[in-house]
């Protein structure tokens, strides 16, 4: 019965979609993810001890073909993530990304505006549940706010090399600016009450890009991507409290093999920091299986660690293991465009969100939790 | 008993040809405008064409491919056939192109005629109906699909 209503419902959604597409060059798609998670130990990206259903994305996009070679797109959002305290920052609904794009006749396209950022496997479709084995892109390489951005404010130029071929390679370069959050908890010492701070870095001047090298196996490829970018301000990277202005660069390397009825994928990331001669890397892999029909069977697992990181109120550089998370999860795809997902995962990390962390100090925090979704796209 | 050894050899000989051409026989044809200067196509250039990965014909037309909804049994069998995928893992393709930005689907018919209809009212459009699905009197071919 109720599969029945959410397939009339999509039905309906993409008729209107259809109704309009018929009459216009304009195409709108959505997706939209509800989730209730809850945790064990510590809450962990937003997702307290007793539990919340304030845990979904939902996004519409409304793409309109001028002609063959202009394009105008624009995609809106909305994001909630239980507790976590980056939610003071979320809006209700937001300008996710905005682009005109033009294509030249010999395969070359630029884009201008804000540009989603092609890095890696999930950085462009990191929200898009019916695409993802998890509710959340592996947070090693990807992270949640902060070490990677979803959008630049900027341009970006695209081409494809050796397009006929098996051999082809897709590249895109990116110049801009973006943001980062961060958040740190404090602890006063009189009341012992936790006041947190969130605060945006600026990454301005980034140039990067990535390229995917595909091959003629049939669903393998693989990517290197990486940027270039001065950050400053924010808790970490503010003269007064942090670290100071930085220079980072970020290298990123892919393999992803797909195929109809298992998947197998691993992404590795470098950050080096250069004036304070920080180095930082993230390891993730992921497999999946279908066991039969619609249910997948996924694992994942991932590690970030940061080596040689100032501790300003010891006096100490340490290396810090930052986070690490085990991953196991259940995936019933009822069609392409709707899946329900139950996963737990076991986490040890410095991310917890309800203390104040002392680096140098702490040691990473086991925390368990667990998410069942629903997710559709039309 | 002489013509009784010949029957059983002719029916040993032709038999298994019969099944395999029974086999082999899709349910579906592929089909494109009178004017498209096509008579053959090779599955993977028409996989292209709908992934839209190929855009134009030979001759410079801009190619338009229209498909049939996901419940129809002639989906199955040409994504399998041509593509050598699921639907699904086709849908998932057409997902990460449309939430990157990168492109939109062909649009999806739910009956022969409606696609026999576009192909009509679209130069370059090329699609595919059920084998049964009479084309006379249209302004529509059919190509054969070769092995590559």
């Amino acid at each position: 019965m109720f599969r029945r209503f959410v397939n009339k419902l999509i039905f309906n959604l993409a008729f209107m979609s259809a109704c309009v597409a018929a009459q216009s060059k304009l195409n709108i798609h959505g997706y939209f993810s509800q989730a209730f998670a809850i945790s064990q130990g510590h809450q962990i990206f937003g997702i307290p001890e007793q539990g919340t259903s304030d845990y979904r994305t939902m996004a519409l996009q409304f793409r309109y073909d001028a002609d063959d070679q202009n394009l105008i797109i624009m995609q809106i959002s909305h994001e909630r993530m239980g507790k976590s305290p980056i939610m003071v920052l979320e809006e209700g609904l937001k300008l996710d990304w905005a682009i005109y794009q033009h294509s030249f006749s010999n395969g070359l396209s630029f884009k201008v505006g804000k540009i989603q950022i092609p890095f890696g496997i999930f950085n462009e479709i990191r929200d898009v549940g019916t695409l993802l084995p998890f509710y959340r892109v592996p947070y090693a390489s990807y992270g949640e706010g902060n070490y990677m951005s979803e959008t630049i404010n900027g341009i970006s130029v695209s081409y494809s090399f050796f397009s006929e071929s098996g051999w082809k390679i897709d590249f895109t370069s990116y110049l801009g600016e973006w943001k980062w959050i961060e958040w740190a908890a404090r602890e006063n010492p009189f009341t012992q009450k936790l006041t947190v701070l969130v605060e945006t870095p600026q990454i301005r001047n980034v140039f990067g890009g990535q390229w995917w090298f595909n091959t003629p196996v049939d669903g393998l490829r693989l990517g290197l991507a990486g940027y270039h970018g001065d950050i400053s301000g924010g808790l970490s990277f503010s003269e007064e409290t942090g670290i100071g202005k930085e220079n980072i660069n970020v290298f990123h390397f892919s393999v992803d093999y797909e195929q109809t009825d298992f998947f197998i994928r691993s992404e590795h990331t470098r950050y080096f920091l250069k004036e304070n001669d920080i180095f930082a890397f993230s390891l993730y892999g992921q497999a999946g299986y279908n066991i039969f029909k619609g249910m997948w069977l996924n694992v994942q697992a991932g590690t970030y660690k940061a080596i040689n990181v100032p501790i300003p109120l010891l006096n100490i550089r340490s290396d810090i293991d930052y986070y690490e998370d085990f991953a196991l999860g259940l995936n019933y795809f009822f069609s392409a465009q709707l899946a329900l997902k139950l996963e737990t995962h076991w986490n040890k990390s410095l991310i917890v969100e309800e203390k104040m962390i002392n680096f140098g100090k702490d040691k990473p925090f086991g925390t368990n939790y667990m998410i069942l979704s629903l997710s559709t796209s039309f | 008993m002489k013509r009784l050894v010949i029957s059983l050899l002719v029916i040993i000989i032709i038999l298994p040809a019969v099944f395999t051409i029974a086999k082999n026989k899709k349910g579906y044809k592929v089909v494109t405008g009178t004017s498209t200067n096509t008579k053959s196509i090779g599955k993977d250039e028409l996989s292209r064409i709908f992934l839209k990965k190929k855009h134009k014909w030979g001759d410079g037309v801009r190619i338009f491919p229209v498909d049939l909804v996901e419940s129809r049994k002639e989906r199955t069998e040409f994504s399998k056939d041509i593509h050598n995928k699921k639907v699904s893992s086709i849908k998932a393709y057409w997902q990460k192109q449309i939430f990157t930005g990168r492109g939109v689907p062909p649009p999806e018919k739910v009956t022969d005629s409606e696609v026999l209809d576009y192909i009509q009212q679209h130069e370059g459009a090329i699609g595919y109906v059920s084998n049964s699905t009479s084309i006379e009197n249209l302004k529509i071919k059919v190509i054969t699909v070769t092995d590559d």
